[in-house]
């Protein structure tokens, strides 16, 4: 009987992946399987890049080449593409620059501060005698020179009730005062500060944060304010919030004022019936709406508002990935998470930023059937090597997963990808149901980068795929449960006392001021937000009853599953409703990973079966 | 060498700068860890039980060495940025994140406008 070498080749939203499996009789053995990332949009011409060079990397693997292939066969992609879009839906801005609100590591003093403004440089030439005033002194002067004056000025009668400075060295100033007063210092933007007005500042003690200043009231107590202004103020409050220390500067025409944009309102258009959700209404609100309309059909955003700027952007996008008119695009799914956008408050003096509400939108379309067969005729030419189109994904997808073992059918997979959220079942009748639901890794990748303002997808990437540590010392780091891991050679000094990535090859030092804490918080509520949402989701339309209870098993796959966290929530969250989910290991030993691939060459053998 | 009190030392060859030993002292005060000058003798340098210690010898760029690490210094620091030397001895001790090169620069710069 003639030997046979089988190739599968799976193309994701997000990787291509192929096994390779030598076929003798009904007899398969497999020999090597590899992953790259896929190249252009899956179900394209342009996968055909990515495709070769996985199969010469896992034919390599045996230290074979890919003429000695005999059959390829590859998946045909589900024609649908999804696409991602975030903004604020709230912004503070300061009309006047009136207030400064910020950690330096070093402030002097504690305690708080009430006078007027004044430059170090006009007090030296005009003071008056019991009139409270709080100095300002920029970067070109000494703390030494700077100590000594104050000294000098406080011995003259005139009253200095707190400093602000330009460079960091609050302390050194503290220290020489002989009146000891609070300072807040590392204010970058000196010169904005306005001179001639009633200010207030405020240092906490160690350990602890500013109180008055953070307080509506407090404001209102120290500026001696109307009820009316107190409202007008409390964004100021709400914004001091959490510091260590903070300045307010009374500016009479100085107002404060959070604007809403206008977020505008979604339609989604189901088959039932149409809704309109106000943006502004929350995630929570869009998605309870989504459950009533049945099928979703489409969904426009309101047009002249951000809400229809992000829908725009976003057929905009899938219209060119998929080369369609705008006109064509109809969005069949969508899933909004709310989520908090750090954002720098225009007119803030030291670069304060607060945060802002914000929503995420994950949307999938339809495109046109994808060209599968173009793709598998170019493969040909290009492999030499006959090429064939497998069945259906999602049948690929549950043939591998039975690989796994102690499954059977019926089965209930969730594939958790990159660009998607896709489920099938199959029951003893061999009925295949599939969804495909927006929002996955990419999702969350997103999250984290807008989340922690990093603007660099790469390492928001990384943040979400490893655990964290903080170094504490300069051969050991703590871990997020709290327990310690030691090395043989120091940290390097840019790591040292920074939060890190933990890779497996060397660790990443982060460049933000986030603790391993509020970091590792906003990674898992992105994961839950997106799959554990999805996960039901998917599972309820999926279902023919449309009701989760009636399943006992369900086997996750796709990248998303191999994370160290995400199937661990899934399972928290499915164990509610009695059903055991876990990660698939496809034949034993793959994992998650590489399914459809493996439902793809085995699907050939069940042919064989068939025909004997 | 006993520990006895809790300070960084900063070791001094008899003809450094009094303005860098300055600027290195401020930076440790600025950072609030308490520190004390001495002369480096032919035995070398020693630790306290904060387990840093600064070197500053005449042609030498500024050192600083961790007890644990006695072999070679575990930060090197320009003369011009003595501040920064001071402040990043007091961060050790602390545990907290060193001002690096450009990091440094970032924090005295214009950040938004």
């Amino acid at each position: 009987m003639s030997r046979q070498l089988i190739a599968g080749v799976d193309i994701g939203n997000s990787s291509t992946e192929v096994a390779i499996v030598e076929v003798c009789g009904n007899e398969a053995v497999f020999l090597t399987q590899h992953l790259v990332p896929t190249t252009g949009i899956k179900g394209t011409v342009t996968n055909i890049k990515g495709i070769k060079s996985c199969l010469q990397l896992a034919m390599s693997k045996i230290n074979r080449t890919i003429s000695e292939i005999n059959i390829v066969r590859i998946n045909d992609a589900v024609p649908v593409i999804g696409d991602l879009a975030m903004d604020v839906i709230s912004e503070t801005i300061i009309t006047e620059s009136s207030m400064i609100g910020h950690n330096p590591d070093t402030p002097g003093g504690e305690g708080i501060g009430i006078g007027q403004t004044i430059l170090i440089e006009q007090l030296l030439q005009h003071a008056e005698e019991n009139k409270p005033y709080i100095v300002v002194v920029s970067k070109k002067f000494d703390y030494e020179w700077v100590a000594y004056q104050f000294n000098k000025f406080e011995r003259q009668g005139i009253q200095i009730k707190g400093v602000i400075v330009q460079k960091d060295d609050g302390v050194l100033i503290h220290n020489r005062l002989q009146m000891k007063v609070p300072i807040v210092d590392e204010v970058a933007m000196i010169d904005k500060v306005p001179i001639g007005k009633k200010a207030a500042i405020e240092v906490a003690p160690p350990g602890h944060v500013i109180r008055m200043l953070s307080n509506p009231f407090g404001l209102s107590t120290v500026f001696d304010l109307t009820p009316e202004e107190t409202k007008q103020v409390a964004p100021v409050a709400k914004s001091l919030v959490g510091n260590r220390s903070a300045v307010v500067i009374r500016t009479p025409a100085g107002q404060i004022a959070e604007r809403k944009i206008e977020s505008g309102s979604i339609t989604m258009v189901g088959n039932r019936m149409s809704v309109k959700v106000d943006v502004n209404d929350g995630a929570d609100e869009i998605m309870e709406s989504y459950k009533k309309i049945g099928v979703l059909n489409d969904v426009q955003g309101e047009q002249g508002t951000n809400a229809g700027a992000m829908l725009n952007g976003l057929r905009q996008d899938l219209a060119e990935v998929t080369d369609q008119t705008i006109h064509e695009i109809r969005i069949t799914d969508l899933l909004a998470v709310d989520t908090k956008i750090p954002s720098s408050i225009r007119g803030a003096l030291a670069g304060e930023i607060t945060m802002e509400s914000g929503v995420g939108l994950a949307s999938m379309v339809q495109t046109k059937k994808t060209s599968i067969q173009t793709v598998s005729s170019l493969l040909e030419k290009e492999l030499g090597v006959s090429v064939e189109v497998g069945g259906i994904e999602a049948e690929m997808a549950i043939a591998g997963a039975l690989t796994t073992p102690g499954t059977e059918r019926p089965i209930v997979i969730l594939d958790m990808g990159g660009g998607s959220t896709d489920a099938a079942t199959n029951d003893e009748n061999g009925t295949i149901r599939t969804v495909h639901l927006a929002g996955a890794g990419d999702m969350v990748t997103l999250l984290i980068n807008t989340e922690l303002s990093l603007h660099d997808l790469e390492l928001a990437e990384k943040i979400k795929k490893y655990p964290l540590g903080k170094l504490q010392s300069l051969y050991h780091m703590q871990l997020e449960d709290g327990t310690y891991l030691f090395s043989e050679e120091p940290f390097p000094p840019e790591a040292f006392g920074k939060v890190v990535i933990r890779e497996e090859k060397g660790i990443t030092p982060l460049p933000i001021r986030h603790s391993m804490e509020q970091i590792r918080t906003i990674r898992r509520e992105a994961k839950r937000k997106v799959f554990v949402t999805n996960a039901i989701r998917a599972l309820e339309q999926v279902l023919p009853t449309h009701n989760i209870r009636h399943i006992s098993f369900v086997v996750m796959l796709g990248g998303s599953a191999l994370d160290f966290e995400i199937p661990e929530m899934i399972n928290d969250e499915l164990s509610k409703y009695g059903i055991v989910a876990g990660f698939a290991n496809i034949r034993g030993t793959e994992g998650p990973r590489n399914a459809v691939a493996t439902g793809l060459v085995l699907s050939t053998l069940k042919r064989r079966d068939d025909r004997i | 060498m006993k520990h006895t009190t809790v300070y960084i030392p900063i070791f001094l060859s008899e003809s450094v700068d009094q303005l860098l030993v300055k600027e290195v002292c401020a930076g440790l005060e600025e950072e609030g860890v308490p520190f004390a000058c001495k002369q480096i003798s032919d035995e070398g340098f020693s630790f306290t039980s904060l387990q840093v210690s600064i070197l500053i010898r005449n042609e030498h760029a500024i050192s600083i060495f961790h007890e644990k690490l006695p072999n070679r210094p575990y930060l090197i620091e320009r003369k011009q940025n003595g501040r920064r030397a001071g402040q990043n001895a007091a961060r050790l001790v602390k545990g907290l994140p060193l001002f690096l090169e450009e990091e440094y620069d970032d924090r005295t710069e214009f950040r938004d406008s």
